[in-house]
């Protein structure tokens, strides 16, 4: 597998926290590498947008060139942005990212 | 003389109120400025007409020019631009319009292009002008399409009355900026009295002279008028809790035809206004 970056919303820094329920809104990301199997939690700098909290999320985390996403549900502007950004979405579910992330890995997670 | 009506609370009597007044005055002009839900038209006997629609400026992006620096997106502070690795993408309903983007861009890539989110109208009888503005379905800034339809107030109308949106926002803001008088119409009732201080903590840091209808009068409690007196607010009119009124307003029928009494009363208060803004 080449090497590639996935991220989830997660609402805290704790070691194995559980996937956010929101996207845009969630306080950090888990960016997960699979070139070292390593994963560093983000602040995610929309998380107090007034309006566009999705789009502005899209937007930093393809500045971080990650590849895919795992997320919760999606409004239409994140996933049109997260679609133009050329990043691939993921159907997660509210369990703890590594179950998540090992899930993924499995190519057990449904394409959105 | 601009008056505008507003309330905190949806529901008390705005449009009863403006349309009420409005049918007393000679030679007025009544605006509906609650784009979201213009509803005045439906207690006036006057077809009305499309004059003019309303825009908002969006930027297109010109790649023969684009280098992708992103100086547009970072700050953007409606999130309505955003850079991803090969374009900007531009999302139509976050945009303002405040043109900054097109400022800013060190490449002069960008034009801003109209778009239309509202329709203003217009309708006339005799002496009486009335104007509404309305807000395309799926559109989220009612406050541009407020802004054009006051640019429609005559000059050549000695009263405007105008029907503000509920709560104390900017779109009641931007309704009430420019006028010369407020009135503040809300029911007695504890959620009434609740929205109602959030309008006279606006109304004060606007600098606004305003004086309150107390609507539904007979219903709810004595708290509304205890707060006027504590804080100094004139109560202008009191329009009673009528089950009669109710009937008509729901057959598009203003108060003001259902007790006649008020035409007197409606005229006494614009000329209390008029004596308190000398």
């Amino acid at each position: 597998m080449n090497n590639l970056k996935v991220a989830i919303p997660v609402s805290s820094k704790d070691d194995n926290p559980i996937m956010f329920e929101r996207f845009g809104r969630a306080s950090y990301f888990c960016i997960f590498d699979t070139e070292d199997d390593s994963s560093v939690v983000v602040a995610n700098p929309a998380v107090g947008a007034r309006g566009g909290a999705g789009p502005r999320a899209v937007e930093f985390l393809s500045s971080k060139q990650i590849q895919s996403v795992i997320v919760p549900q999606l409004g239409p502007n994140a996933d049109g942005a997260l679609r133009a950004a050329q990043i691939t979405i993921f159907q997660g579910e509210p369990i703890p990212v590594k179950n998540l992330i090992d899930k993924w890995k499995k190519d057990e997670l449904r394409k959105l | 003389m601009q008056i505008t009506i507003v309330s905190g609370k949806g529901g008390t009597g705005k449009t009863s109120l403006a349309v009420s007044l409005a049918m007393t005055l000679e030679n007025v002009q009544l605006l509906d400025a609650d784009v979201d839900e213009p509803n005045c038209s439906l207690f006036l006997d006057l077809d009305t007409k499309l004059v003019a629609e309303a825009k908002i400026p969006i930027p297109e992006i010109n790649y023969d020019l684009c280098t992708l620096c992103g100086a547009c997106s970072s700050n953007c502070e409606y999130n309505a631009l955003m850079k991803v690795p090969d374009q900007i993408l531009v999302f139509e309903k976050m945009c303002h319009g405040c043109g900054l983007c097109s400022k800013i861009c060190p490449e002069n890539a960008i034009t801003e292009v109209p778009r239309t989110i509202g329709y203003l109208y217009e309708g006339e009888n005799k002496e009486f002008l009335f104007n509404f503005g309305s807000l395309i379905v799926g559109e989220e800034l009612s406050t541009p399409v407020i802004s054009q339809l006051k640019q429609l107030i005559s000059k050549d109308k000695p009263i405007i009355v105008i029907d503000s949106p509920p709560g104390s926002s900017c779109p009641m803001v931007e309704t009430v900026i420019d006028s010369d008088y407020v009135i503040l119409v809300s029911e007695p009732t504890p959620f009434g009295l609740s929205d109602m201080k959030m309008v006279v903590k606006t109304l004060r840091i606007l600098e606004k002279k305003f004086g309150v209808v107390i609507n539904k009068d007979g219903v709810g409690n004595e708290e509304l008028e205890l707060f006027c007196q504590k804080e100094e607010i004139p109560v202008l009119l009191k329009i009673p809790f009528d089950l009669e009124i109710a009937k008509n307003y729901s057959k598009g029928v203003p108060f003001l035809n259902v007790l006649p009494e008020m035409d007197s009363k409606l005229k006494k208060m614009i000329v209390d206004i008029g004596e308190a803004l000398e």
